[in-house]
C-alpha cells in the first residue's frame, strides 16, 4: 500500500478508529492490533514476503534474549553473526544476488575464461534495507549492553513492522522506538493536529514537486541525447528535487502518521537543500540512514581518528556502503565515492563541523556567503545525483560529458514554467520552516485560523488538482 | 479527541464541497449531453463517431446524437438502456456501424496505456452496465474530471487559434490520412473476435423490436480511397458477412451509404477518409430522411 493512494486513505481512518478504542483496554491488544495493520499494509503489497519480516522478527527477537543470557564472549559474538548473517544474507540474496554473479562473469570473461551464469529472477522485498537495518540495530545494541532486550514479542514485532515506516523508513533505532510500546499511549490534540499538518505538507512534496518533476526527469533522462547540456543540467535540478519531494515527502507522511497514533519517530531530513557544505547535507539528509552508519560501521572502523590514510580509508568506506545500500548497482557506489570525495577536503581540513546550525538562524535572509555555500553544495549534489539516476555508468558519464559541453550556455529546451513555480513556492515555505522540524509546523504559533485553514485548504487541493501522475516512492526500490 | 475528529471532519468537509462544485462544472461534452436529457426522441442514433453525419436540426424531429468516438457495441447496448426510458413510442433507433465495429472489445483498447475509454461511461451508467467496473477507477475517474473541470476553468480563457487552410492543401492532408486511417481502424476491427459484438447487438435489436422501436443499421459514406485502402475482401469478411447474418435473421432495415456514388467520389463533402463535412452532413441527412419516408419508416417529416 502507497501513501498517495486510495487504499491508505480508507485504510487510515480505519485503523486510527479501531486503535484509538482498543486503547482503554489491553496495551499489548492494541500492541497486536498494530502489528495486524502492519502486515494489511505489507501484505497489500506482496503478502508472500511477509514471511520475511516475520521470519527476520523472530530471528532477532530470540537472538536478544539469548545474547543478554550469555555471558561467554565467544557466545555473545556467535549470536550476533546469526542475526548479522540472517539480516544481511536476507539483503544480500534478494537484492544483490545477480549483481555480484555478473559482476564474477565480467571479471572471469576480462581474463579470458568463459563461465555460465547462474542468475535467479529475483523480486526485491520492499522495505527489506529498511526493516533489516532496523533490527540489526537492536541486536548490535545489544551486543554492546547498550540496550535490554524486550521479552515481549508483540512490542517486537510492532517494532519491526511498524506500518508508517516499514517500507522506506525512517530507520528507527529501539533505544528510541521500543521503548514507546511498551507505555499506554494518549491522544495529544496538538501532536495529532501537527501530525496531520506534517502528512500534508509530505503529500504536497510527493504529489506536486516530486511526481510533477518526474514527468520532466523521465523525458530528459530517457532521450538525453536529444537535448543541450542546459536542458540536461536542469534535468539534474528537477531530479534533485524529485528525490527530495519523493522521500522526505514519505518521511514526512510517515512521522506524522506515527504522530496520529501517539509515536514520534525521529526527524529523517532537516532542509538539505540549505546547507553550506557537503558535511552539512550529509547531517541533513536520510539521517537515520547516516547516523546509522555512523554508529554501527564509521565508529567501528575508527571513524576520525587515527591516521590521515585511515580516516580517508572510512570516509570512503562508509560512502561507498551507503552508495551500494540504495541498489547493486555501480552508479550508486560512485554516486557514494563522489560523496566521499567531497566530504574529504572538508575532514582533512578540519572544516567539516564548521555549518552546525541553521542557516540564517537569526535573521530572515543569508549572508552572501551563506548563499555561495548553498549553491555550491547543491550543484555538487546536482553532479552525483546524475550518477544515482543514470540506469549505467556509461549513461552517467554520457550525460555529464553533453552538461559539460558548450550548449550548457544555450536556453533550455525544456522550459516547464508552472513546474518551476511551484519548486520557487515550495522553497519559500521550506525556508521559512527551516527552524522547525516540518515546514508548516511554525504556522501553529504565527498565524490566526482563517488563514492557517486557507492555506491547508490550497496545499490540499493542489495535491489533488496539480498533481503529477501517480507513482510508486522512489525509495521503495532501495 | 473530539475536537480533532470535529476539526478533521470540516476540512475533510471543505475539501469535499469544493470537488463537487467543481466536478457539477460539467465541462465534459459527452457527459454533459447524457445526463442533461430533457425530451423524449422520435430518433437516436448511436454508434461510432460516424454517427456525427446525421443532421436532425434541419427537421421538425425530436433526434438525438448518442455517438460516441470508438464507440464499442457493447456500450452502444447499454446507452440504449439508459436512453430506452427518454424514447417516444416507435421511436427509431439508428445503429450506424463502422467497419471495425464487430471487432472492438469492451473496453475499446485503440485508447493507449491508460485507456481512458470507459471513463465517460463512469459518469452516467449504472454500475452494474461498466464493463469489467472497479470502484477504485470509479474513483479515479470522479477526480480527473474535477481536475479538468478546473484546468477547463483556465483553459476557457484562451482565445484559440484558428488556422485557415486552402482547400487544395485540405484535399492534400485528406489523401494522405487515408492509409493510416485504415491501418489503424483495421486494427480495431481485430480486438475482439465479432461473437460477443454479435450478441450485444442482437440484444439490443430484439428488445428494441419487442418494445415497439425501430431499429435501423446504417452504413455512413466513406470517401472512395477510404474503401479501396480496405479492399473488398477485408469489408466482406469482416462487416459484411456479420450484417448479412443480422439482416437475415432480424429482417432488419439497412442503409448502406458506405460507397454511394452520391457522396463517395466528392472529396469536398468529406472532412477527413470517413467523416462527413458540414455541407456532406446536410446533404447526407436530406438523402437519408428521403429513404425513410420512401420506406414509409418515418412519414411527415417537415423542414423547419
Amino acid at each position: 500500500m502507497i501513501f498517495n493512494s486510495l487504499d491508505f486513505a480508507i485504510f487510515l481512518p480505519i485503523v486510527f478508529a479501531i486503535y484509538w478504542l482498543l486503547n482503554k483496554g489491553s496495551l499489548k491488544v492494541q500492541n497486536l492490533f498494530i502489528v495486524l495493520a502492519s502486515y494489511v499494509f505489507y501484505g497489500w503489497w506482496d503478502y508472500r514476503f511477509l514471511a520475511l519480516i516475520i521470519f527476520s522478527t523472530l530471528v532477532d527477537f530470540v537472538v536478544g534474549i539469548y545474547l543478554n543470557k550469555c555471558a561467554k564472549q565467544t557466545d555473545r559474538k556467535i549470536l550476533l553473526w546469526i542475526s548479522i548473517g540472517v539480516n544481511l544474507g536476507l539483503l544480500g540474496f534478494f537484492k544483490y544476488y545477480n549483481f555480484f554473479v555478473d559482476n564474477f562473469v565480467n571479471a572471469f570473461t576480462f581474463f579470458g575464461y568463459k563461465i555460465e551464469p547462474y542468475t535467479l529472477s529475483i523480486i526485491l522485498p520492499v522495505g527489506i534495507s529498511f526493516y533489516t537495518f532496523q533490527t540489526l540495530s537492536y541486536s548490535i545494541d545489544i551486543y554492546r549492553c547498550k540496550l535490554e532486550p524486550t521479552k515481549d514479542i508483540v512490542a517486537f514485532a510492532a517494532f519491526v513492522s511498524f506500518f508508517p515506516q516499514l517500507v522506506a523508513g525512517p530507520i528507527e533505532r529501539a533505544s528510541n522506538l521500543l521503548p514507546q510500546f511498551y507505555k499506554k499511549r494518549s491522544f495529544n490534540y496538538a501532536n495529532a493536529i501537527d501530525g496531520g499538518r506534517q502528512i500534508l505538507w509530505g503529500l504536497f512534496k510527493k504529489v506536486v514537486i516530486a511526481d510533477n518533476c518526474a514527468k520532466y526527469v523521465n523525458t530528459i533522462f530517457n532521450d538525453y541525447q536529444e537535448y543541450s547540456g542546459s536542458t540536461l543540467f536542469l534535468g539534474g535540478i528537477f531530479f534533485a528535487f524529485q528525490i527530495y519531494g519523493d522521500f522526505s515527502g514519505y518521511s514526512d507522511i510517515a512521522i506524522g502518521t506515527s504522530r496520529l497514533f501517539g509515536f514520534n519517530l525521529k526527524q529523517n531530513f532537516a532542509y538539505p537543500y540549505f546547507s553550506r557544505d557537503i558535511a552539512e547535507f550529509w547531517r541533513r539528509w536520510h539521517i537515520s540512514l547516516s547516523t546509522w552508519f555512523r554508529d554501527y560501521l564509521y565508529i567501528p572502523l575508527g571513524g576520525s581518528r587515527g591516521t590521515k590514510i585511515n580516516q580517508v580509508r572510512n570516509v570512503f568506506i562508509i560512502f561507498v556502503v551507503s552508495g551500494f545500500w540504495h541498489g547493486a548497482n555501480w552508479t550508486f557506489i560512485v554516486w557514494g565515492a563522489l560523496n566521499a570525495a567531497y566530504f574529504l577536503p572538508l575532514l582533512l581540513l578540519k572544516r567539516n563541523r564548521v555549518n552546525i546550525g541553521v542557516v540564517a538562524q537569526n535573521s530572515r535572509f543569508p549572508k552572501f556567503r551563506e548563499i555561495t555555500g548553498i549553491l555550491v553544495t547543491f550543484l555538487l549534489t546536482v553532479i552525483a545525483w546524475i550518477f544515482f539516476r543514470s540506469e549505467s555508468m556509461g549513461q552517467a558519464i554520457a550525460y555529464l560529458k553533453i552538461v559539460f559541453s558548450k550548449t550548457i550556455f544555450t536556453i533550455p529546451q525544456v522550459r516547464p514554467t508552472d513546474l518551476m513555480i511551484m519548486i520557487v513556492i515550495f522553497l519559500c515555505f521550506e525556508w521559512v520552516g527551516r527552524r522547525e522540524k516540518h515546514a508548516l509546523e511554525h504556522l501553529w504559533f504565527k498565524y490566526p485560523r482563517p488563514l492557517r485553514w486557507g492555506l491547508y485548504f490550497c496545499i490540499a487541493m493542489s495535491i489533488l488538482l496539480l498533481g503529477g501522475e501517480a507513482k510508486e516512492f522512489i525509495y521503495f526500490q532501495f | 479527541m473530539r475536537r480533532f475528529l470535529i476539526n478533521i471532519f470540516l476540512f475533510v468537509c471543505l475539501i469535499g464541497l469544493s470537488l463537487y462544485g467543481l466536478l457539477q462544472l460539467h465541462t465534459n461534452f459527452y457527459v454533459k449531453k447524457f445526463t442533461n436529457i430533457n425530451k423524449n426522441y422520435d430518433i437516436i442514433n448511436l454508434g461510432t463517431s460516424h454517427g456525427n453525419s446525421f443532421n436532425y436540426n434541419m427537421y421538425k424531429i425530436d433526434g438525438g446524437k448518442f455517438h460516441r468516438r470508438g464507440n464499442s457495441i457493447y456500450y452502444d447496448l447499454q446507452n440504449y438502456y439508459y436512453l430506452k426510458p427518454h424514447l417516444k413510442d416507435s421511436a427509431i433507433i439508428i445503429l450506424p456501424l463502422s467497419y471495425f465495429s464487430f471487432g472492438l472489445d469492451e473496453n475499446s483498447t485503440d485508447r493507449g496505456e491508460i485507456n481512458p475509454f470507459v471513463n465517460d461511461f463512469y459518469r452516467y451508467l449504472p454500475r452494474k452496465s461498466i464493463y469489467s467496473y472497479t470502484p477504485k477507477r470509479e474513483a479515479d475517474v470522479y477526480l480527473n474530471e474535477i481536475k479538468l473541470n478546473f484546468f477547463n476553468l483556465f483553459e476557457k480563457s484562451k482565445k484559440k487559434e484558428k488556422i485557415e487552410i486552402s482547400e487544395l492543401d485540405r484535399n492534400e492532408i485528406l489523401l494522405d490520412k487515408v492509409s493510416k486511417r485504415v491501418e489503424s481502424h483495421k486494427k480495431m476491427g481485430m480486438y475482439s473476435s465479432p461473437q460477443p459484438n454479435i450478441a450485444y447487438l442482437s440484444e439490443l435489436i430484439l428488445d428494441a423490436k419487442k418494445n415497439g422501436y425501430k431499429p435501423i443499421l446504417v452504413t455512413t459514406p466513406y470517401f472512395k480511397r477510404y474503401n479501396e485502402e480496405f479492399g473488398n475482401t477485408w469489408i466482406k469478411e469482416h462487416y459484411y458477412k456479420y450484417i448479412d447474418t443480422l439482416i437475415n435473421q432480424y429482417q432488419l432495415v439497412y442503409l448502406d451509404y458506405s460507397d454511394d456514388e452520391r457522396f463517395s467520389p466528392n472529396i469536398e463533402l468529406f472532412k477527413d477518409p470517413d467523416h462527413l463535412n458540414q455541407i456532406g452532413k446536410e446533404k447526407f441527412s436530406k438523402v437519408f430522411f428521403q429513404d425513410l419516408n420512401e420506406l414509409g419508416i418515418l412519414k411527415r417529416i417537415k423542414l423547419k
